[in-house]
C-alpha cells in the first residue's frame, strides 16, 4: 500500500514564528514520549489500556496550536494531548490513565479517554463518530447563542464510513455551521486498510458531496497541519461555513494497545515509511529546533515525566462514594441513604 | 529484595500467555523499561518491558510454555533490603461470604508495581474492598441492593440492615425484601413425590436420561452457608427434609410500576434458596413458576457438560436408529435358572450382563462399530480392548461408567461391577478413570423401558445401544399366536462411518446370540 505524500495538497505555510514552531516540535517529542511511557505501563500492567499517536504526532499539535482557547474540542482517540498544549495539568492528564484519586473523571471513563471541561475538551466514547455530530450540534449551539467559538470534531479514516459522519456532513453543510470536521487519515480502521472500508480514498472529496469545503493535508508537516488548521478555524469563525479537513497520515503503531498490526500488515513498510515521514525528524530538518536541544528539553520532560508518573501511581484510587455523585444536581433518597453507608468507610 | 513480575491483561480481556522468547536470563542485569520477554496472546504478541532495575534471578515459564494472566514469570532482585512485609491480598481476609467461584488470583508480593489496572485485578480489589467492609470494625454490615429493591423495602416499611440477603456477595434481592416483609418467613417449594423406580423384568441398574425422576439437591457449601446465614442451618445430604411454608406463597401485593425494573423477579424465592443445587436438576424438578413469572436456573456443573456433549454428539455425528423386537422367552427362562442357582452367593444377575456378553460377540464380528472417531485429525480408531459404557441416571443427571475389557469377564464379575460402579457415580465418587475410555455404549431404560427411544450417541463412540423393556406379548410362533417375552432394541450409529446394514448386521447378531442364549454360550 502506498500512501502519497506528494498527494496532498500544498498549503502556503503561514509566517510561523521560529519560537512556535520549535514549540510545536517540543509538544509533538513531548507527546511521543507519553505515549512510550504509556505503553510500557500497560504492557506491564500497571495501566489498562493506550492507544498511541506515534507518527501522527503532527496532526493533533499542529490543531492544537491552531485553535484559540475558547474554542471546543471533539476528540478521537488520538487527540488527548491537545489538553495538555491548552494548559492543562500534567500530572491530573495522566491521573486519567490510572484511574487514580487525581483523575478528573474519578476512574469511570477507559484509560487514553482524556477530557475535561475545563480546558473545553469533550468527553468522547470509543464508538467510531459519535463526536462528529456532536460538534456539529455544538457549533449550532454556539451561533445561536452568538458565542465566539470554534467547534472542531475529530475523527480517523474509518468514521467517514459510517452514518454519523452523513449526519455531521449533512447538517454541516445546511446549517453553515462554526466548525471544522478533521479527519486524521492514519490508513487503517484498526486492521482494515483505507481502500477496503471506502472507495472514495481521497476522503476530502466527500465533503463535496455535502456542500462543505473539503482540503487534504500533508499530516506529517506540522506547519501545514497548523496552517490549513487556522484557515479552517478563521473561515468558520467569520460565518464562512464548516470545513472538512483530512490530515493524511500513517498509524505507525498498533490501533491500541490490544492490537498487534504485524498479523495483517507489512511492518517493513511501516518501518521504511516512518523512517521518511516522522514528522518530528522533518520538523528538526525544517529547522524548527535544534536536536541537541530538542534532546535536553526531553531528558528534562523524561525526570518531569518520572516524578508524575511515581506520584500518580502511588495515589489511591477514587473514593467509593464518589460513584453515587455527578448525576443528579439534588442527590434523592436513595443514594443519599447509600452515601451514608458508604461515607464511615472510604 | 526480590520483585516478581506478574503477568498483566496485556489486551483488553486476555487470560493467558504464550512465553515467545525471553531477551533476558538468570543473571542478566536489566534496565527499568528493558525488553524482558515476547509474550503471545490470542491477540497480539507483545514485548514487555521490565518495570524494575535489577539482577533477573529467576524465570518461572520455559518458551513455549503458556502463562495465566495473574502469575509470576520472572523475579528480580532489586536490590536493597526487603521493604516493610507486602500487605496480605485483601481478597485473602474477605471473609467466607465471598462466593468461591471467584478466587482471588494468587499474589506472590504486592508491590507499587502490581498490575492493579489490569481487569483481574481491578475486579478482585473491588471484591476484596466490598467483602472488608463487610466486617467493617463497627459491626454494621455493609447493605448490597439495586435501586428498586431499596424502593420496595422502603415502601414495604422493611429496613434492609435487617434483611439477610442471598443474592451473589450478599445482595439483598427483591424476594429478600419480600420475606421480611412477611414476618421473616422462608418460602419454600414441595418438590413432586419422589418417583421410586418399580422392580420390574429388566431390573437393571441404569436408567437413560429421558426419564424423570425427582432430584434431590446435592450438597453446596454456598447453600449451606445461605442457610446458615439465615440461622436455619440443615443438612443438604441425599435426602433432605424440606421445611413447608407456614403459609402458602403470599399473593404479590402490588403490581410494580411498569417502568421499575422487576429483573429480581427472574430468581424466585425457591431458587434463591437452593440455587446451586436446582442447576443441576432437569427441568421437570424445578418449582412450578408462580403465576406470571418463569422460573430461571443456570445451567451448569454436571448438566452444562450433559449438555455439550449431547449437543456435540447430535451435531457431528450422524444419527440413524435401528430398532428390532427380540424374543427373550428363553433368556429370561436361563436367567431364572442361573439365578437360581446363584442364590446361594447372594447374587443376582440382571439382563446387562447377558446383553454385554451378546456384544462382545457381536464386536468381535463387527469391529467397526467397537470404535471412536478422532474429527480432529479425520481418523476412524478401531479398538481392540471392549470396553462397554453403561449409562446410569444419578441425581445429577446422566453418567456414563465404563466396564473394562467386558470379554474377559465372567457374568457374575460383570454384575458386581456393573453395581459397584453404579454406586459410585451415583455418589459422585466415580475416578476419571471409570468415566472414560469406553468403546461403546449400552443405555438400558429399565423400569420405564418404553417402546422406542432414539439414543443419543456417547460421542467420539460411533454406536449405542438402547435396551427397552421386556415384557409379556402375544406373538407367532409357528402358526399361532402365544405369549412370549418381548422387548426393542434400538441402536442408533453414526452414519458417517456405519452404514446402515452393517448396523442391521450388527443388530441381528446381537438378537440372535439373546434369542437363543446358548449359542452364546458357545461362541464367548
Amino acid at each position: 500500500m502506498a500512501v502519497k505524500r506528494a498527494a496532498a495538497k500544498k498549503i502556503a505555510k503561514s509566517d510561523l514564528p521560529r519560537e512556535t514552531f520549535a514549540q510545536m516540535t517540543i509538544e509533538m517529542a513531548r507527546l511521543r514520549r507519553i505515549d512510550e511511557r504509556l505503553i510500557n505501563l500497560q504492557r506491564q500492567g500497571r495501566v489498562g489500556f493506550h492507544g498511541s499517536a506515534l507518527g501522527e504526532e503532527a496532526c493533533v499539535i499542529g490543531c492544537a496550536f491552531a485553535l484559540e482557547p475558547r474554542d471546543w474540542v471533539f476528540p478521537a482517540l488520538r487527540q488527548g494531548a491537545i489538553m495538555l498544549h491548552r494548559g492543562f495539568s500534567l500530572e491530573t492528564y495522566l491521573a486519567q490513565s490510572f484511574g487514580c484519586a487525581a483523575d478528573e473523571l474519578k476512574g469511570r471513563q477507559m484509560p487514553a479517554h482524556f477530557s475535561s471541561r475545563s480546558v473545553n475538551q469533550v468527553s468522547w466514547s470509543s464508538c467510531i463518530g459519535n463526536q462528529i455530530p456532536q460538534a456539529v450540534g455544538a457549533a449550532f449551539a454556539a451561533r445561536y447563542r452568538g458565542d465566539d467559538v470554534v467547534c472542531v470534531g475529530f475523527m480517523g479514516d474509518g468514521a467517514t464510513s459510517e452514518a454519523d459522519f452523513h449526519y455531521a456532513m449533512t447538517f454541516a453543510g445546511v446549517w453553515k455551521v462554526p466548525c471544522v470536521l478533521v479527519c486524521q487519515n492514519n490508513q487503517w480502521a484498526i486492521s482494515e486498510p483505507l481502500e477496503r472500508q471506502t472507495v472514495v480514498t481521497e476522503l476530502w472529496k466527500k465533503a463535496q458531496a455535502y456542500g462543505v469545503e473539503g482540503v487534504r493535508c500533508d499530516g506529517q508537516d506540522v506547519e501545514a497541519v497548523h496552517a490549513t488548521m487556522r484557515r479552517a478555524a478563521d473561515k468558520a469563525r467569520s460565518g464562512g461555513g464548516a470545513t472538512f479537513v483530512e490530515l493524511l497520515t500513517f498509524r505507525v503503531g498498533p490501533h491500541s494497545t490490544s492490537d498487534d498490526p504485524s498479523v495483517y500488515r507489512d511492518e517493513a513498510f511501516t518501518k521504511k515509511w516512518f523512517a521518511e515521514n516522522d514528522p518530528i525528524a522533518r520538523a528538526i530538518a525544517a529547522g524548527a529546533i535544534e536536536a541537541a536541544a530538542l534532546a535536553d528539553e526531553m531528558a528534562r520532560f523524561d525526570k518531569e515525566l518520572d516524578r508524575v508518573f511515581a506520584k500518580v501511581e502511588a495515589m489511591e484510587l477514587p473514593s467509593r462514594s464518589t460513584m453515587l455523585e455527578d448525576v443528579y444536581a439534588k442527590m434523592p433518597w436513595s443514594l443519599r441513604e447509600q452515601q451514608a453507608e458508604l461515607s464511615p468507610k472510604r | 529484595m526480590a520483585y516478581q513480575f506478574i503477568l498483566p491483561d496485556i489486551g483488553e480481556g486476555v487470560v493467558e500467555g504464550e512465553v515467545v522468547r525471553w531477551h533476558v536470563k538468570p543473571g542478566d542485569v536489566v534496565k527499568e523499561d528493558q525488553t524482558l520477554v515476547e509474550i503471545m496472546t490470542d491477540k497480539a504478541t507483545v514485548q514487555i518491558p521490565s518495570p524494575k532495575a535489577g539482577k533477573v534471578s529467576k524465570l518461572f515459564f520455559k518458551e513455549g510454555e503458556v502463562a495465566k494472566v495473574g502469575k509470576a514469570i520472572i523475579e528480580i532482585d532489586t536490590g536493597g533490603e526487603a521493604s516493610a512485609p507486602a500487605p496480605a491480598p485483601a481478597a485473602e481476609k474477605a471473609p467466607s461470604r465471598a462466593p468461591d467461584s471467584t478466587p482471588p488470583p494468587q499474589r506472590v508480593e504486592v508491590s507499587r508495581t502490581e498490575p492493579r489496572a489490569s481487569f483481574e485485578a481491578t475486579s478482585t480489589q473491588a471484591v476484596a474492598q466490598g467483602s472488608n467492609a463487610l466486617v467493617a470494625s463497627t459491626g454494621e454490615r455493609e447493605i448490597l441492593a439495586t435501586p428498586a429493591v431499596r424502593k420496595l423495602a422502603r415502601d414495604e416499611g422493611v429496613e434492609l440492615q435487617k434483611v439477610a440477603g442471598t443474592g451473589p456477595f450478599g445482595r439483598i434481592t427483591r424476594e429478600d425484601v419480600l420475606r421480611q416483609a412477611q414476618g421473616g418467613q422462608v418460602i419454600s417449594f414441595t418438590p413432586p413425590p419422589q418417583a421410586k423406580a418399580q422392580t420390574t423384568q429388566t431390573e437393571a441398574p441404569v436408567r437413560e436420561n429421558v426419564q424423570a425422576r425427582t432430584q434431590e439437591p446435592r450438597r453446596e457449601d454456598r447453600q449451606d452457608h445461605r442457610q446458615e446465614s439465615r440461622g436455619n442451618s440443615r443438612d443438604f445430604g441425599r435426602e433432605p427434609v424440606r421445611e413447608e411454608p407456614r403459609d402458602p406463597p403470599p399473593p404479590r401485593r402490588e403490581e410494580p410500576r411498569r417502568d421499575e425494573p422487576r429483573r429480581d423477579e427472574m430468581r424466585p424465592a425457591a431458587q434463591q434458596q437452593s440455587q446451586p443445587a436446582q442447576a443441576q436438576q432437569q427441568s421437570s424438578q424445578l418449582p412450578p413458576p408462580r403465576p406470571g413469572q418463569e422460573t430461571r436456573v443456570q445451567i451448569r456443573g454436571l448438566r452444562k457438560r450433559i449438555s455439550e456433549k449431547m449437543h456435540q454428539s447430535k451435531s457431528t455425528a450422524a444419527h440413524f436408529t435401528y430398532v428390532d423386537e427380540f424374543d427373550l422367552t428363553d433368556l429370561v427362562k436361563l436367567r431364572e435358572q442361573v439365578n437360581g442357582k446363584l442364590a446361594a452367593q447372594k447374587i443376582k444377575l440382571n439382563f446387562l450382563p447377558f446383553i454385554m456378553k451378546a456384544c462382545v460377540v457381536a464386536l468381535r464380528k463387527f469391529p467397526a462399530i467397537n470404535a471412536l472417531v478422532d474429527d480432529a485429525r479425520g481418523e476412524y480408531v478401531m479398538k481392540s480392548d471392549i470396553n462397554i459404557g453403561i449409562a446410569v441416571q444419578t441425581d445429577d443427571g446422566l453418567m456414563v461408567p465404563v466396564v473394562r475389557n467386558v470379554d474377559q469377564k465372567s457374568m457374575v464379575q460383570l454384575q458386581r461391577e456393573i453395581e459397584t460402579l453404579s454406586e459410585k457415580v451415583r455418589r459422585r465418587q466415580a475416578t476419571q478413570q471409570e468415566l472414560t475410555g469406553g468403546s461403546f455404549t449400552i443405555t438400558s431404560l429399565g423400569a420405564l423401558g418404553g417402546m422406542l427411544a432414539t439414543p443419543v450417541i456417547n460421542y467420539p463412540e460411533v454406536a449405542i445401544l438402547g435396551v427397552h423393556a421386556i415384557k409379556k406379548k402375544p406373538a407367532v410362533v409357528g402358526e399361532q399366536v402365544v405369549i412370549r417375552d418381548l422387548g426393542n432394541f434400538a441402536a442408533s450409529f453414526d452414519h458417517r462411518l456405519i452404514d446402515g446394514y452393517i448396523g442391521a448386521q450388527f443388530i441381528a447378531e446381537v438378537k440372535r446370540l439373546l434369542e437363543d442364549p446358548t449359542t452364546l454360550f458357545l461362541e464367548l
